[in-house]
């Protein structure tokens, strides 16, 4: 990983004013919904929000604005680009989600909410897979086009694979439920904790898919870059 | 020590330290054969062929032009000399090394044509952010930013500024300067003056003469024809993809050129006189439009002759011009009648 790449990333995504204002009015109002519901739960959800906002053109905004050139004319292997990206806009989107639990929790305790009921932790580890696994998506998805066209093909993959399950299930093509089932669970892996808590079965097929599904679009990535050719035409 | 920082230390890669060993010829940028074609759609098997068997050697310390026609195929050469285009065969090599490793990066710098900068950050954070990528030395960074910065004549004041705000001509110059940050044995420079005041055209070209003379091998892709007579020891025509013309411009001094020669007031010179004078100096006469008349003069010298002959039979020399550049003149004789 690149450290001048990934810093250079976050300071952007963070005097970004777009994204800023649109991280305010999302955590303002979950922070006020989780106050007023006494509970973190509307904050849990903003993991996947705060990763959208961060990671959306994290490599096709390069791709269209035309500074790839000068970047690659650096030392630096395409491949440490890639790692660098999606590092930087995970760590961006998972410093504002415990931000925001930070600021929830203290205003529940404030509010008379005893410290212990809060799964702060539990939420702040969570998030982070969700976000690490969502920001890998979304980088992959931002090698294939340019701009903010990731958010569009993202939108593409979470959609379609459920409108085909559904039709496929009322066809009675169980295994084409299943295919995009499985889809729309690499695009949007989720894996809960609660089980190490809890006790129940260890969700075997969630972790698999959670950890299959950031290599394989960090390789994506990867390999999109590593053929990618560098001209004007980018620009 | 990291192999990153060794690259920065010792400024070599292990493909440029494992070509020496085998002797290969380490200094030249050396371009054998290369055929580039780029496909107009994704399954299409037709496509442009932008580069047509390029073959080039470009010797170390010297300063090379790359002329040649809207769509020649310049820039698709530039793209593969710094490694960002894939030819279909042929191969370049720097240093022994193909042009994407990352020891030749590290000491090669580039200002692109079309400069397009991350508008976010301020004209001094993009030099310090380059400086970092470059691997340079952290504790550097500061004062070699600022003296590249007084370098290009871009104030501190302005370079506080974000890069969006930046003109043109302010714009270019923060592309010059983070093209020489680590001191690049090589510097690829495309259309370097361009959008740049005559002010800073002054600087652009001492600066270059500068690196000339540091030993800096220059490769500049450029339409001012004029600038890369200035400054390249030799300039190279694309046309169509290939290279039409290779020549020198000391050599260049050898072919052809237009002269006008304005006479004093009153002058009514005879035409047959003329020609008897351009003829007798090899020289060809080609017209009379009062006061200027115009030569084919061969060469320097032959110029000199021609205007002493002029003198010396008693005609009121006032002024001569050279009508087009040395370039100019091979560039509309290319091989393959380039633009006119």
């Amino acid at each position: 990983m690149n450290r001048t790449l990934f810093s250079a990333l976050l300071r952007q995504r963070l005097t970004s004013p777009m994204r800023m204002g649109i991280l305010f009015l999302a955590g303002s109002s979950s922070v006020l919904m989780s106050l007023v519901m006494r509970s973190l739960a509307p904050i849990e959800n903003l993991a996947w929000t705060l990763s959208l906002l961060f990671a959306a053109g994290a490599i096709g905004q390069d791709l269209s604005s035309g500074v790839m050139q000068l970047t690659f004319s650096r030392p630096l292997t395409r491949q440490s680009y890639v790692v660098s990206r999606w590092a930087s806009v995970v760590a961006g989107a998972w410093g504002a989600h415990t931000l925001l639990v930070l600021l929830a929790s203290t205003g529940m305790a404030l509010r008379g909410v005893p410290i212990s009921q809060i799964p702060m932790g539990f939420v702040i580890v969570e998030s982070g897979i969700a976000i690490a696994a969502t920001c890998a998506v979304i980088v992959g998805f931002s090698s294939l086009v340019r701009g903010l066209g990731d958010l569009a093909l993202y939108a593409a993959f979470m959609i379609l694979p459920s409108i085909v399950a559904q039709l496929a299930r009322a066809q009675g093509q169980f295994w084409l439920e299943r295919l995009c089932e499985e889809l729309g669970r690499t695009v949007h892996p989720e894996l809960k904790l609660s089980f190490l808590v809890n006790g129940g079965a260890i969700p075997w097929s969630a972790i698999a898919g959670w950890s299959a599904t950031i290599p394989l679009f960090l390789g994506l990535a990867i390999t999109v870059m590593n053929r990618r050719e560098i001209s004007y035409g980018d620009s | 020590m990291s192999w990153a920082r060794r690259v920065s230390v010792e400024r070599m890669s292990p493909c440029a330290a494992a070509a020496r060993l085998r002797e290969v010829d380490l200094s030249a940028i050396v371009v054998e054969d290369l055929v580039k074609t780029f496909r107009r759609g994704f399954a299409s098997t037709s496509g442009v062929r932008a580069l047509d068997g390029v073959s080039l050697r470009i010797e170390p310390g010297e300063s090379l032009g790359i002329v040649g026609p809207n769509g020649a195929g310049k820039t698709t050469l530039l793209g593969c000399l710094l490694g960002f285009l894939t030819p279909d065969s042929g191969q370049v090599t720097i240093d022994g090394c193909a042009p994407d490793d990352l020891g030749v990066r590290a000491t090669t710098g580039y200002l692109p044509e079309r400069l397009v900068l991350d508008r976010w950050m301020s004209g001094v954070d993009f030099l310090r952010y380059h400086h970092a990528l470059a691997l340079q030395p952290a504790e550097a960074r500061e004062s070699e930013c600022t003296a590249l910065l007084e370098r290009v004549g871009l104030e501190p004041s302005a370079a506080a500024r974000r890069v969006a705000t930046f003109s043109r001509g302010m714009l270019q110059r923060l592309g010059l300067a983070q093209a020489l940050i680590g001191s690049p044995r090589r510097l690829f420079l495309d259309e370097p003056i361009s959008g740049v005041d005559p002010g800073g055209v002054a600087l652009f070209r001492r600066i270059l003469s500068e690196l000339r003379a540091e030993g800096v091998t220059l490769v500049i892709n450029s339409h001012q024809l004029d600038e890369v007579e200035r400054v390249c020891s030799r300039v190279v025509f694309v046309q169509r993809g290939r290279l039409e013309t290779m020549d020198t411009a000391v050599a260049g001094a050898a072919h052809a050129r237009l002269l006008r020669v304005r006479l004093g007031a009153g002058a009514t010179p005879d035409r047959a006189r003329l020609e008897e004078l351009a003829g007798a100096m090899r020289a060809r006469f080609q017209s009379w439009d009062a006061p200027d008349a115009r030569f084919l003069v061969e060469d320097d010298s032959g110029a000199t002759r021609l205007l002493g002959a002029l003198i010396a039979a008693g005609l009121p020399v006032i002024e001569a011009v050279a009508e087009e550049s040395r370039l100019e003149r091979l560039f509309t004789r290319a091989p393959s009648g380039g633009p006119s």
